[in-house]
């Protein structure tokens, strides 16, 4: 699955933005053409691929936001949206009026949802009014940024809105050459053990969560990665590979973080398969490099079983960014 | 004659003129559609109906009444999205090409729409106005696209019937072309194209004279223009793509960049086409 860009604007401003850097070096009035949307089902669909992630910025200030998802859904994909929850009342209604009734095996939003306590209140109510209208095809989404978070307000959400009981944990990671806020490898293990508490909530509320790239799995004890499990539904991972996000312009990288890593163009391959595997190539180079966060990633018997990938590669490159240039030449930005 | 088809409006006195012959009628009239396949069909054989639809598609109420119906609609432009996705489902059940105007610079992309959804559609140039740029887009769509969808003329007869040594002309795709298309008026007069009729300027005035017009000295000059761009040595017969235009866009002054490299690509993709048919012959069984 890729994700596509539909614009290159948002109305929030999050400290952790993974796309503050792709955001910055892109005009804002970017936004995806028509022609350029079925080029790129065309590219999914020959590569036997019927998933497609829709992402921003903020999608749904596309002009187009709606008929773009029933075009995709016409041609038979599978969309999951990214989304804000924040959009106007007449894009709300009339997203509503179209997209409610569709199969939600078929069309999903993703919520990315901040804590209400630190967003301000125009921006919460309209998060609301998106759920109240949307919830039954919407997963939350929440960004740990820090180590002290709070999930008590999305376990509200879920009741409240009717939300599907999954919630999609994203780690924040460090974008080489931008400041945004992020988990310090120092403080990852606090983090872990501040997840587990929530995890009565989880199996109280009959709540999944699916863990985001990046996770390193030695951060949580074995007794948490227990009960991980569990409330995982025994889908855990600790990877980190090529999500592929595909800019308004065409561009193409690995992930919102490294966003200025070998940035290429669709067209520089014939179907996702030589995307991915070029990726991973050069993510092999950088881990190549330094295995992990952690020393002990170098000599880890997990990393070698491929159970985990040593947390993200943003971390990696963003060390190498102050450093002379005497790593392996592929490592480094193009 | 008996290989011409004939186009005109329809008009039941003078479809009873004919008999066994393949007509192409004109209507603005989508109420008549049903009632003209029952009619022409009785003694001859409905080729097409043509719908001018001066309007967006999205507007026009088809309807599935119209299965197994050869129908090539003739609309302004796209319309709105939505709109039209209520009847897409329709579409997809009838025999039926869309074609939206040149003039319109989104009719480009809406074609890839249409095209992308598996509904056959084409472009039609009611003047010489055109976005060579995006003429060429959609043409390497339409050739090279990366999954299957439907045909968009007049790229796919052109590439399709392609061959090395014979001049093609796509005006056969619009229903103009006069070696195997003839436009009656309804008072039974003969032209050689639709502007020609549209024109009054007609190679018989009476109908019956359709048997012998391959005898015509003025539809043989006709048949016979192509050679005066040779004759004329006009800039149109240097054009190594000239077998696949036949100078239609001769007016223009500046052909270098515009036809000229439209027309090089397409030859290009045709030719590709067959080399890749011939390279990659599909397998024929003995038949019981």
């Amino acid at each position: 699955m890729a994700n596509l860009l539909l614009t290159e604007t948002c109305v929030r401003s999050c400290p952790y933005c993974f796309a503050k850097k792709h955001m910055a070096d892109s005009a804002s009035d970017n936004i995806l053409s028509w022609e350029n949307l079925i080029y790129v089902a065309d590219f999914l669909e020959s590569s036997g691929d019927k998933h497609i992630a829709l992402l921003g910025g903020e999608p749904s200030l596309h002009p187009n936001f709606i008929e773009f998802i029933i075009y995709l859904l016409e041609r038979n994909f599978h969309v999951n949206i990214f989304t804000s929850g924040i959009m106007s009342e007449e894009k709300l209604m009339e997203s509503t009026k179209v997209l409610s009734g569709i199969n939600p095996e078929r069309l999903s939003f993703v919520c990315n949802l901040n804590n209400p306590k630190t967003s301000n209140f125009s921006e919460v109510e309209s998060v609301k009014r998106f759920l109240k209208a949307l919830g039954h095809l919407t997963s939350p989404g929440f960004n740990i940024y820090k180590p002290d978070f709070d999930l008590d307000f999305i376990f509200q959400y879920i009741n409240q809105f009717g939300l599907k009981k999954h919630l999609r944990l994203g780690l924040a990671h460090p974008i080489p050459g931008k400041k945004n806020k992020y988990v310090a490898i120092d403080e990852m293990q606090k983090m872990a053990n501040r997840l587990l508490e929530f995890n009565e909530h989880f199996a109280r509320f009959h709540v999944t969560c699916g863990l985001d790239c990046g996770f390193p799995m030695c951060v949580f004890t074995n007794e948490q990665l227990g009960s991980l499990y569990k409330i995982s539904s025994g889908h855990l991972k600790f990877g980190c590979g090529p999500a592929v996000d595909i800019g308004t312009d065409m561009s193409i990288w690995c992930c919102f973080p490294l966003s200025d890593f070998h940035k290429k163009t669709i067209f520089d391959f014939d179907n996702m398969h030589e995307v991915v595997q070029f990726y991973e190539e050069k993510q092999r180079l950088v881990r190549g490099e330094v295995s992990g966060l952690f020393e002990e990633c170098d000599n880890c018997i997990h990393a070698n079983d491929r159970l985990c990938s040593g947390g993200c590669v943003a971390h990696q490159l963003s060390w190498f960014k102050d450093e002379a240039m005497v790593r392996m030449e592929g490592i480094y930005y193009e | 004659m008996n290989d011409i088809r004939l186009v005109c409006n329809f008009n039941i006195d003078l479809i009873n003129n004919f008999q066994g012959k393949a007509i192409v009628i004109k209507t603005n009239n989508i109420d008549e559609i049903q009632h003209i396949n029952h009619v022409v069909n009785k003694e001859n054989k409905l080729h097409c109906i043509v719908v001018n639809h001066n309007g967006a598609l999205s507007t026009l109420p088809v309807t599935d009444n119209w299965e197994g119906i050869p129908i090539h609609i003739f609309a302004t432009r796209f319309g709105n999205f939505m709109q039209f996705i209520e009847q897409k489902h329709i579409y997809h059940k009838l025999s039926i090409r869309v074609f939206l105007s040149a003039e319109i610079e989104t009719n480009y992309r809406d074609l890839q729409i249409l095209s992308s959804f598996g509904i056959d559609c084409g472009l039609y140039f009611p003047n010489k106005s055109i976005n060579w740029e995006k003429l060429n887009d959609l043409m390497y769509y339409s050739a090279y696209g990366k999954v299957q969808h439907a045909s968009i003329e007049p790229f796919d007869f052109v590439i399709k019937k392609f061959e090395y040594n014979t001049p093609i002309d796509f005006s056969n795709v619009y229903f103009e072309n006069p070696h195997q298309y003839l436009h009656i008026s309804d008072e039974g007069k003969v032209a050689l194209s639709g502007l020609d009729l549209h024109n009054c300027k007609f190679i018989t005035e009476n109908i019956n004279d359709l048997e012998n017009i391959h005898q015509s000295s003025e539809y043989k000059n006709v048949l016979n223009n192509w050679q005066n761009f040779f004759t004329k040595l006009e800039d149109c017969s240097c054009c190594p793509s000239w077998r696949i235009c036949l100078g239609k866009f001769n007016h223009i002054s500046d052909k270098t960049n515009t036809c000229q490299p439209f027309f090089n690509d397409l030859m290009d993709a045709a030719e590709l086409f067959h080399e890749n048919k011939s390279k990659f012959k599909t397998r024929e069984l003995c038949q019981p």
